[in-house]
């Protein structure tokens, strides 16, 4: 191809890409926010990282941008500890996720908090529990709404049995194993006295480290006074401030000025988000946002395939 | 199509006549790139955009309309020789620095003052495209193409006030 249209391909390109991006910029990443903040412009005194949605390891899902990866909020706080930011901010929207991915992020901010000077303030949003609270006690301070959900302070495994299904309609699976639990929690046959001996082990050991982690990152809640609330129980953002498990109740501008207060910020914090989608992400999002207007069944269809089940159960 | 298009924008004084093709291409990406940024700027969705596209494109072929009918009246009067087609792919082809548009806002994430800097060039770029573009379909000195196109924009105005007006006017007089 001769270079006046490679030049002529790669301006139109250019120009497309960066239109494209604009629009992406527009609606996708201010959709599904439940604040906003002035463009990422500059030297940020804060560093916003929200956690949304449930907290995996990727981001990974069949429905959008519904999830927190862990790897992308590690990459974020490690962004801002080399931008030298004086706070981070976390607005968390979370009922939680799994252990790993919370532990994750929880390990980062406690290294932060070690390491340097940085002031981390977790701000709750509509609900924050479970990993989501993981995630929260790594905070040098907790700001809450008086109605946010959080606790759910616990370990859950859960399996179903289906064989009584199975057996009513003639079809018995057989399996081959490699070793006695190399099926445990099948959904095939009630579980053995070792295999509830071996979960209920792994529960308690997570549940622990849950613990554990929460007295690490609140000095003022000891182990004493944590064990009766972390039952599993919801609180209220007010019965939390009661608890122990937060300490202000306030919305995002609170948190903001706590940040700017604890880290001695004078005037005006200067944001700036830290987790901004990456293009990639952008784009598969709105290819599958533009499907699932445009294309009648598309969003069942890719459920079905991510759950592994057949269009017709999902109906 | 390609080479065309790259002459058009990079090489302008080549071709005295536009090419229509190239002028097409333009026009469209030009419209798409708009609503893509409006799209952006509003927070529409796919459906929004799609409907920010068919505005722009209606939109679109009325100011041609307009613009090529005064620039071309105008190119005339002072002594031109394009004909209407060659007014109309002029005016598309005048407009490619309006592709810059995506790139110039774009630049505002990193930086403010870049950003504006390079929507201001791109501002500039249009109209300097767009003398060149009347200069070379109808044969005619800078000063009058500028001329044409600094009347059409100014009779622009003035018309869409008097038609604002007019109805105004009929309505109270009745």
């Amino acid at each position: 191809m001769r270079l006046d249209r490679i030049l002529a391909l790669l301006l139109i390109a250019i120009c497309f890409v960066a239109a494209i991006g604009n629009w992406m910029n527009g609606p996708l990443s201010r959709s599904d926010s439940s604040f906003t903040e002035s463009p990422s412009v500059g030297l940020a005194n804060v560093a916003l990282i929200p956690v949304r949605g449930v907290i995996t390891a990727t981001s990974d899902s069949p429905v959008g941008n519904s999830t927190s990866s862990s790897d992308d909020i590690v990459r974020a706080i490690r962004r801002a500890r080399k931008d030298n930011v004086k706070a981070i901010l976390m607005p968390i929207n979370s009922p939680g996720g799994s252990a790993a991915a919370s532990q994750e992020v929880y390990t980062e901010l406690m290294r932060t908090r070690k390491e340097t000077a940085i002031q981390i303030v977790a701000s709750m949003g509509d609900v924050a529990a479970s990993g989501g609270y993981y995630v929260a006690s790594a905070a040098h301070h907790i700001v809450a709404n008086p109605s946010t959900l959080t606790g759910s302070i616990g370990v859950i495994i859960q399996s179903t049995q289906v064989s009584g299904l199975l057996n009513t309609i003639g079809v018995r699976p057989v399996t081959f194993k490699s070793g006695t639990y190399k099926d445990i929690l099948s959904p095939f046959r009630d579980p053995t006295e070792g295999e509830r001996a071996l979960v209920e082990g792994m529960i308690q050991d997570t549940y622990q480290q849950f613990l554990d982690a929460i007295v690490s990152g609140r000095r003022n809640l000891p182990l004493t006074a944590l064990k009766p609330l972390a039952d599993g129980r919801i609180f209220t953002g007010a019965q939390a401030l009661k608890a122990g498990l937060i300490d202000s109740l306030g919305n995002y501008s609170d948190a903001l000025k706590k940040a700017a207060e604890l880290a001695k910020i004078q005037g005006e914090p200067t944001v700036k988000n830290y987790l901004t989608p990456r293009f990639p992400d952008l784009l598969s999002g709105f290819i599958s946002r533009s499907a699932e207007a445009l294309i009648p069944g598309y969003r069942d269809a890719k459920l079905a395939l991510w759950n592994k089940v057949p269009l017709t159960l999902m109906e | 199509m390609l080479s065309a298009f790259y002459s058009a924008i990079f090489r302008p004084t080549e071709r005295r006549t536009p090419d229509n093709q190239v002028a097409w291409l333009i026009g469209g990406l030009v419209i798409l790139i708009l609503a893509f940024n409006a799209a952006g700027a509003i927070g529409a969705g796919t459906l929004g955009l799609l409907m920010l596209v068919l505005v722009f494109a209606f939109a679109g072929l009325l100011g041609l309309y307009w613009l090529s009918a005064s620039v071309h009246l105008l190119a005339i009067a002072m002594g031109g020789h394009g004909t209407i087609q060659a007014t109309v792919g002029a005016i598309v082809q005048g407009l490619w620095p309006l592709l810059l548009t995506g790139p110039a806002i774009a630049a505002m994430d990193w930086s403010v003052r870049f950003g504006q800097l390079f929507s201001i060039a791109v501002s500039l770029g249009v109209y300097v495209t767009l003398v060149i573009a009347i200069q070379r379909a109808h044969h005619l000195g800078w000063l009058q193409a500028l001329l044409c196109l600094a009347i059409t924009l100014a009779v622009s105005v003035l018309a869409l006030t008097g038609l604002i007006l007019w109805p105004l006017m009929v309505f109270w007089g009745m």
